[in-house]
């Protein structure tokens, strides 16, 4: 039996790897991926007249990918 | 016990790998039909240096290339080099769409392939694949991506292709 459980283990490990839901999305299935309206940002002025009141007030500054120290004086 | 673990897991690499097309094997063939109607087939450019270009108009980088590959198909047809595109756009009209867009047009056959049958014979990792294939039928080289900088190394392996007999 205990020589069993790292094949066990081992076949258990390889099941859930295999059962995960991640897919891989080929290079040629990305039309729809390319598409517009999957960008977040797509207007930047509107991102930052958003993003600007928001990383004061919660100290975020930076958070959302810019780069800054987070002091608020920037 | 250790034995019986390592050759599984050699075979799980092995099949992973399995899709992945490798330079200095023989070109998988395929066959397409173009959007005119007209069947093209990579053997027969047997005996021609060909590049085959794995695009979609959804693709940015693709739609940066497509000028170059055009350039270079006119500048070195005379000489053995073919060019064949492979376009993966779900709708025609997007393709003719982008095709229309093009100051010069390419005069070299593309392959309307929405279903994607070819795309997985090459095992492609991104969008555009450029495949260089030799006179023998031997993929050379092979590009993901395009960038400016590419061109210059795309064009030393046409000519090193073209001038091999």
């Amino acid at each position: 039996m205990a020589r069993r459980l790292p094949v066990f283990l081992l076949f258990c490990i390889l099941l859930l790897s295999l059962a995960s839901g991640c897919a891989r999305v080929q290079p040629w299935q990305r039309e729809d991926l390319s598409d517009p309206i999957m960008i977040f940002d797509e207007n930047p002025i509107e991102k930052g007249i958003r993003e600007h009141p928001l990383d004061y007030r919660e100290g975020s500054s930076g958070g959302t990918g810019s780069q800054s120290g987070g002091c608020g004086c920037g | 016990m250790k034995r019986r673990i390592v050759r599984f897991l050699s075979c799980a690499m092995i099949c992973v790998n399995a899709g992945a097309q490798k330079i200095h094997e023989k070109a998988p063939d395929f066959s397409g039909t173009s959007p005119d109607g007209k069947t093209v087939r990579l053997s027969e450019y047997a005996g021609k240096a060909v590049l085959v270009d794995f695009w979609a108009s959804w693709c940015g980088p693709c739609r940066q290339e497509m000028p170059f590959l055009i350039g270079q198909y006119a500048a070195n047809k005379d000489r053995g080099f073919a060019v064949i595109g492979v376009n993966v756009d779900k709708d025609a009209k997007n393709l003719s769409k982008f095709l229309a867009g093009l100051d010069v047009k390419p005069d070299f056959p593309i392959i309307h392939d929405p279903q994607s049958k070819i795309c997985p014979l090459y095992g492609l990792e991104g969008m555009p694949t450029s495949v260089l294939i030799d006179r023998k039928g031997i993929v050379r080289f092979r590009h993901v991506g395009f960038k400016p900088e590419t061109q210059d190394v795309l064009i030393r392996e046409i000519d090193a292709l073209i001038a091999e007999k």
